[in-house]
């Protein structure tokens, strides 16, 4: 069986290389017919001008490209605006975000308690106070609990105590006018 | 490329400028551009006019191919040279186009110019060109690509391959296919 010569190496042979394919082509018809069919197709095709435009024509051209680059560098930023707006505003969000949520996030400022200042915390020193000897009267447990030592007088002594024990006194003299408006 | 104006220059002088323009083009200046397309429109025009056979597509083609290159430009890394870059372009762009107008019509004028022998000549000349290029728009498209490249553009058979992505070989075939395919073509036209 005889094996023909590729079409690519019938290319090379067309070209004037491949010295072997060239004597097998010389000596195999069909290899041959083939190659000069595409030889003749090489003619016509490279025979065949194309009208030239007119040499004003490539001026024309390069101003007409020139333009629409113009319009399309004009466009360009508009363009970016319009791409970069999207995750600008984004990130402007999220910092905005950010600013205004970290604070709340890290410190949770819980409300300063309400510090309601006794009615007594008015009353004069305690030298002056006729009042203190009537507490110590009244409430003798709660007057003893008292640092009498650092008092000075009803109003020093009252502000020191604690939240319950501002309560306890409140409940004790409640009491005790009360057993006063009986007796 | 087989320009005129950028055959004048050697080759690797021509691909240094090339690289200089496209440096200058990424760096913002859009006349660098102007200075490629002054230098590359006529050989993609050509391109163009050989796919389509007909001088507005070729022209609108031609403008679409460098406003392409032009958007491309800061993706080019110089890993082929500018020209074979541009071609490619050139060729998809081709390839994408879908021809709004039909090629060039043979109507003879009503009134020849001249009715010397050597004005019929030329008009004979002249219909048998046209009805090679358009028997040349009807190859297959990669057929067609590699005849018009290496034929009408003088193109290596690497370049070609270059610009096609394909092989050497690949594209010696296609050369090979399409130039018998243009012969029948044409001879069956002719009724031999």
């Amino acid at each position: 069986m005889v094996s023909h010569v590729p079409d690519e190496r019938l290319v090379d042979v067309m070209e004037g290389r491949g010295a072997a394919d060239r004597a097998h082509v010389e000596g195999c018809p069909q290899c041959r017919a083939r190659l000069a069919e595409a030889q003749a197709g090489l003619e016509l095709a490279s025979g065949a001008g194309m009208p030239e435009p007119l040499p004003l024509y490539w001026e024309s051209l390069r101003r007409q490209v020139s333009r629409r680059l113009d319009e399309e560098t004009a466009r360009r930023p508009a363009f970016w605006r319009r791409v970069w707006l999207g995750p600008a505003l984004a990130a402007a969000a999220v910092l905005v975000g950010i600013v205004t949520y970290l604070p709340t996030a890290t410190h949770h400022p819980t409300p300063a308690p309400e510090r309601h200042l006794p009615a007594w915390s008015a009353l004069p020193p305690a030298d002056e106070d006729e009042g203190l000897d009537f507490l110590r009267a009244v409430a003798p447990v709660v007057a003893d609990a008292a640092p009498a030592v650092v008092c000075s007088g009803v109003a020093e002594c009252v502000a020191d105590l604690s939240e319950d024990e501002s309560q306890a006194l409140t409940e004790q003299l409640r009491e005790a006018m009360d057993e006063g408006k009986k007796l | 490329m087989a320009d005129e104006s950028a055959a004048e220059l050697a080759p690797s002088r021509r691909h240094e400028d090339d690289r200089d323009a496209v440096a200058a083009c990424q760096g913002g200046e859009r006349e660098a551009f102007d200075r490629l397309v002054e230098k590359y429109q006529r050989d993609v025009y050509r391109l163009c006019y050989r796919y389509v056979s007909n001088h507005q597509d070729a022209n609108d083609m031609a403008q679409e191919v460098f406003l392409k290159a032009y958007r491309a430009l800061d993706r080019f890394r110089g890993d082929s040279t500018f020209s074979t870059w541009l071609y490619r372009i050139a060729v998809n762009t081709c390839l994408n186009f879908r021809a709004a107008r039909r090629p060039e019509s043979a109507e003879l004028p009503e009134t020849l110019p001249d009715k010397s022998q050597g004005a019929l000549e030329q008009l004979e000349q002249d219909e048998r060109s046209r009805q090679v290029r358009e028997a040349v728009t009807r190859l297959p498209d990669k057929q067609r690509a590699t005849l018009i490249l290496k034929v009408y553009h003088d193109l290596t058979h690497e370049e070609v391959a270059g610009i096609l992505g394909s092989s050497v070989g690949t594209v010696k075939a296609n050369l090979f296919h399409a130039l018998g395919n243009l012969r029948k073509m044409l001879a069956t036209e002719a009724g031999e």
